[in-house]
């Protein structure tokens, strides 16, 4: 049998990670039109964007929806919607990166951890566990305070802070793998782990670390708008929307709410599609594995 | 495994986290660019006869594991060290702001179990229209961010309403009591959501069971078969996931407690990390996140406790 026809197994063939759209049901393909939109939205962001989401109307604070601004301005006068367009790319960037690194870190660790299992499985296994019992936020806050705040660092705190979930649902799923005959007739041909782990393992793991990845994706943008609603994330004048709801606040103590409310109804929107998307991708997964 | 058995374990395993947690609270300064010193004091020049107490506190002309431990040995007899913006013992600086957090933590964690549980045994109970209504509102609200919740709350009942003061922690049981309604109402929306959901999948598991279908079968009144074979049994995992959720408000408090003003341990970090004074931050990080170990391992020990038959091995998970 060649290498790629022992990889076949029943059930689970290298399954196509966009799956059949009838199964994920309407709150799935719901979700899923919301992060198109959500991801074209920051994409074109520039070009959708109005007015420049930076320049001050000192004459026309906090004022409410005109046909020049669409949604009203902020408490120095600058256009709600294009900040709120605007906003996305950080508030939707953010996590995006943060994800994609928890991802690149995570995925080799708990591979290497349940392919080579005794000891080299007990060190990271014991050190992912003292990592999950840091909660995230504080971890992040813990890492801010000695690099500095912003969004770089953010990122990378976050990263660190949401890898032990992702981490330990790939190793379980990877152990159980592991036990498959074809990864054992994979080694007797004399492949090695490293490759049998990247070509094989990998991509039958896909399904899952994607969809883990999606709902991890709606934790961390929380986090990281709260991040930076906190002032440790991104950094005002930044147009972002956690950012904005912290600015917004004391517009909103003075009887002008838009600016926090605008902001917070995005984060929720986003953070909805994104979590049910991904526990639908999860249902999705284990009803094919199981 | 008997029970005795189980708790040595367990507690045991609360012990070496807590160590390992520890080390990770103190070694993090190591990581930071510079030198320890600078990342301690945040860079700041600062007297030398405080630069002597940080260096002396921290012990930098020493080994890093004698160091390691002649901090813990401190942490644990209540020394902090001190703040390098004050100068004053952060043990001094903490102690008054214990008091809001853990109030706040204490009556989000009421509200959780009293509506999270009520609103779910509802929704299962009652079919049809208010399930419904029940199950569309806790999706929404478990992803409702505490600081978007807390922007709402202050909007409707302090501006609009007028009924509850929007910022502060007051003073006096009854005072703090109003102030921190809406901040507890913030922080245990998205808890009061998930347990919701939980206990009505519970609820419905149960009621499906053949004890149940029996006990009604046996004419017993329907109030009892719902208190003692339904909710008895749905109980169990309730309280797992309930203890876990209060467990996770511990960290949800940095932001509920700055979104209101509140004079809180979460509010102090926050103004530590902005000012890098380093020790405050390690202090509380450290509480903060040993008060979270703990509250976990209580949970999992109440959980063998309640339920009897769950296999105290306790190694695979």
């Amino acid at each position: 049998m060649t290498e790629a026809a022992l990889a076949q197994r029943p059930g689970t063939i290298r399954r196509a990670i966009g799956p059949q759209l009838g199964r994920l049901g309407w709150v799935g393909i719901g979700s899923a039109v919301v992060i198109v939109l959500l991801a074209l939205m920051a994409i074109f962001a520039p070009l959708l964007a109005p007015q420049d989401p930076n320049a001050i109307d000192l004459l026309h604070p906090n004022a409410g929806a005109t046909s020049q601004h669409l949604l009203g301005t902020d408490d120095t006068g600058r256009d709600l919607l294009s900040r709120l367009i605007v906003g996305s790319r950080t508030s939707l960037l953010g996590p995006l990166l943060a994800v994609l690194l928890e991802v690149v870190i995570g995925v080799p660790i708990a591979l290497a951890a349940a392919w080579n299992g005794g000891v080299v499985d007990g060190v990271i296994s014991r050190v992912l566990d003292v990592l999950f019992a840091f909660p995230g936020i504080l971890l992040a806050i813990l890492i801010i305070a000695l690099f500095g705040a912003g969004l770089r660092s953010a990122i990378v705190a976050l990263a660190v802070a949401h890898l032990p979930y992702l981490a330990r649902i790939t190793r379980g799923a990877a152990i159980r793998e592991r036990r498959l005959p074809y990864v054992e007739a994979l080694e007797l041909q004399g492949f090695s782990g490293i490759r049998i782990c990247a070509r094989h393992l990998t991509p039958n793991l896909l399904p899952l670390i994607v969809a883990q990845a999606c709902v991890s994706f709606g934790y961390v943008m929380i986090d990281l708008a709260a991040l930076s609603f906190l002032g440790l994330g991104v950094q005002p004048p930044t147009a972002d929307w956690g950012v904005m709801i912290s600015t917004g606040e004391q517009s909103l103590l003075a009887g002008h709410p838009q600016q926090s409310m605008y902001a917070g109804l995005m984060i929720v929107v986003a953070v909805c599609a994104f979590t049910l998307f991904g526990e639908r991708l999860v249902d999705y997964d284990r009803a094919d594995a199981g | 495994m008997g029970f005795g058995a189980f708790l040595a374990r367990r507690l045991a395993a609360l012990a070496a986290t807590l160590l390992a947690t520890s080390f990770i609270v103190y070694g993090s300064v190591y990581l930071a660019p510079g030198s320890p010193l600078t990342a301690v004091t945040g860079g700041r020049p600062l007297p030398p006869s405080t630069l002597r107490a940080i260096s002396h506190q921290y012990g930098f002309d020493k080994p890093f594991l004698t160091r390691y431990w002649d901090w813990l040995t401190g942490v644990v007899h209540g020394d902090f060290g001190q703040s390098v913006v004050s100068h004053q013992d952060v043990s001094s600086l903490i102690t008054p702001r214990i008091g809001t957090t853990v109030f706040l933590i204490v009556y989000a964690a009421l509200l959780i179990l009293l509506f999270g549980v009520a609103l779910g045994l509802v929704s299962s109970l009652r079919k049809g229209h208010t399930d419904t209504v029940i199950l569309a509102t806790t999706s929404v609200g478990t992803a409702i961010p505490s600081f978007v919740a807390a922007i709402a709350l202050i909007w409707i009942f302090a501006l609009k309403l007028g009924w509850l003061p929007a910022l502060g922690s007051g003073s006096g049981f009854a005072d703090q009591l109003r102030h921190l309604t809406m901040p507890a109402v913030a922080l245990a929306l998205a808890g009061v959501a998930y347990v919701a959901r939980l206990t009505r999948a519970a609820a419905n598991d149960e009621l499906r069971r053949e004890h149940v279908e029996t006990a009604r079968g046996r004419g017993l009144p329907e109030s009892y078969v719902i208190r003692r074979h339904v909710l008895r049994n749905a109980l169990i995992p309730i309280t797992t996931a309930a203890g876990l959720t209060i467990a996770g408000l511990i960290a949800g408090t940095v932001v509920v407690e700055n979104a209101f003003a509140l004079n809180g341990l979460g509010s102090f970090l926050v103004q530590a990390v902005g000012q890098k004074d380093v020790p405050v931050v390690q202090a509380i990080c450290l509480i903060l996140v040993a008060a979270f170990i703990v509250v976990n391992t209580v949970v999992d020990i109440l959980y063998a406790f309640i339920d009897p038959r769950i296999g105290l091995g306790g190694g695979e998970r």
